[in-house]
């Protein structure tokens, strides 16, 4: 136990956070979508993860699908789901004042983690896969293959939406709308369906994410909260809104997770997350990358 | 081609536009003038659609507006340029301008219509590639004024253009509106800056707490008593 084994520790847990991370700044990043396009403060977004979660659960228990299938099966329902969301609950508050949001968003989340509790009970569930013990060895260092599978994937769909932003006229309108509503709607975009397809495409990454956290988490009723807790951190560690800084928020949590897990105590976890999110507004009050937008 | 009736507006219980009636007819240029919280940004937001009615009806080209999004007004040839920078700050002046071209009843003529707003300000053509929040101040203003244009508005609902910009580049903006109302593209004008509005319009209003106070033809307006104390401190 020299020194080699410390770096070799201290790597381990970095590479493991940065992995857990990827799939954080997926779930930041469709709460960043509807934060920065909406000015929505989705406080059920983690629910929203938990759903998603219970989808892969279930076609995985059910059919055998494996979770990162799911991950893309799901979607298009929680896309329609979370239009659907919009439609019901949320357009009619969209202008209303932050106390109502967040009143809403936290009485939906309520309403999700129960009706999950009544079907599945507050068992913890989880999905073992063939490759779920799986190790691949470079060298010394050990990395969890689920783990880094988790991670390429979230990669993928960060980059997909990317791309979509940027690439497609609908991604073109919805950038717009973040980044000027009122020019957005001075310029014929449709600022009501745009607000709708954020809400989907948000729902949507929640739901992926979820069955891309099936092999890193246990899952319960009582998940969605945490992750409600961590997306928020997420996002306003990126600067609110920025789905950049979404990404670099997930990276950042989950590194300060894992080497706090490693060097503090397991138990303190979830809560290095939030000092980190601590000393970030301390330090830096505009989040990492700043004010840009979308 | 645009006819307000007794229209009344505001932001929840506050009326800001208490029964306002005016008229623009085709390819007309006509201001609005009075000082600020007079009444004249919620007037043009009303008529593009961003406020709600309380009262009264608003009527382009014989069919009744109201509760029409904007984005559908906009599809009648009924365009809106809001006040400030309304620009998108993280694209570029050529992908502003495509977003304003993309209106269905534009789309067609998008090439021509983005080298004609190019050629009425040469500046936008010059940094077409550059990010919108990096221009200037008077350069937003132009950015958002040809991304109005080119969206082939019949009337085009201008919220202070002249708005915080120096006097040169003021005086740019407005040779340019020049050329604009013989193209046949109506302008509602809404302005502080009286003379400037009235030496560009046929036909003013002036506006005073929610009310119109006087209207009438350009020449008379800028010779009334009433409007040389207010607004052009003579």
């Amino acid at each position: 136990m020299g020194k080699l084994q410390a770096t070799l520790v201290f790597t381990e847990a970095l590479i493991n956070g940065v992995l857990v991370g990827g799939v954080y700044a997926l779930v930041g990043t469709g709460m960043a979508l509807v934060f920065g396009v909406m000015r929505f403060i989705n406080l059920c977004h983690g629910e929203l993860v938990m759903v998603g979660m219970y989808l892969g659960w279930g076609l995985f228990t059910v059919a055998g699908v494996d979770p990162c299938l799911s991950a893309l099966i799901c979607l298009p329902p929680l896309f329609w789901a979370g239009r659907g969301l919009y439609r019901l609950v949320v357009r009619p508050l969209e202008r209303s004042r932050e106390q109502s949001q967040v009143l809403l968003t936290l009485g939906l989340g309520l309403v999700l983690s129960n009706a999950a509790l009544l079907i599945f009970s507050g068992d913890y569930l989880a999905v073992y896969t063939a490759y779920s013990d799986l190790v691949l060895k470079a060298g010394p260092l050990r990395v969890s293959v689920p783990y880094l599978l988790a991670f390429a994937l979230a990669c993928v769909f960060t980059l997909g939406v990317w791309a979509w932003l940027f690439l497609t006229a609908a991604g073109r309108s919805i950038r717009a709308t973040a980044q000027h509503r009122e020019a957005a709607l001075a310029a014929g975009i449709d600022t009501g369906r745009v607000s709708s397809l954020t809400f989907g495409l948000g729902t949507a990454l929640a739901g992926a994410a979820g069955c891309l956290l099936l092999p890193v988490y246990y899952l319960h009723p009582g998940i969605g909260g945490l992750l409600t807790g961590k997306a928020f951190v997420v996002v306003v560690l990126g600067g609110m809104g920025s789905c950049v800084g979404a990404a670099l928020g997930g990276l950042l949590l989950g590194a300060a997770e894992s080497l706090g897990a490693v060097y503090l105590s397991a138990a303190w976890k979830d809560a290095i997350g939030l000092l980190a999110f601590l000393l970030v507004l301390v330090l830096r009050p505009s989040g990492l990358v700043g004010r840009s937008r979308v | 081609m645009l006819e307000v009736e007794l229209l009344r507006a505001g932001y929840g219980p506050v009326e800001v536009v208490c029964g306002v009636s005016l008229r623009v007819g085709t390819g007309e240029t006509v201001a609005l003038v009075g000082s600020n919280g007079a009444g004249k940004s919620t007037l043009l937001r009303a008529v593009a659609g961003l406020v709600p009615l309380i009262g009264g009806t608003i009527s382009f080209e014989g069919q009744r507006l109201d509760g029409l999004p904007p984005h559908r007004r906009l599809e009648m040839g009924l365009g809106y340029v809001p006040e400030g920078h309304p620009v998108f700050p993280f694209m570029t002046v050529q992908e502003n301008l495509e977003l304003g071209a993309m209106a269905p009843r534009a789309r067609a003529h998008r090439r021509r219509n983005l080298d004609r707003v190019m050629e009425l300000f040469p500046v936008l053509g010059r940094r077409r590639r550059a990010l919108a929040g990096t221009l200037s101040g008077g350069e937003q203003r132009m950015l958002a004024i040809a991304r109005g244009l080119v969206g082939e508005p019949r009337l085009l609902l201008l919220d202070e253009p002249s708005f915080g910009l120096a006097p040169l580049v003021l005086a740019r903006i407005y040779r340019c509106l020049a050329e604009v109302g013989p193209s046949g593209v109506g302008l509602l004008l809404a302005e502080q800056h009286v003379a400037r509005a009235l030496s560009l319009a046929r036909r003013g209003y002036v506006l005073s707490q929610g009310r119109v106070v006087l209207e009438g033809g350009s020449e008379e307006l800028l010779g009334h008593p009433q409007v040389r104390r207010a607004y052009l401190g003579l």
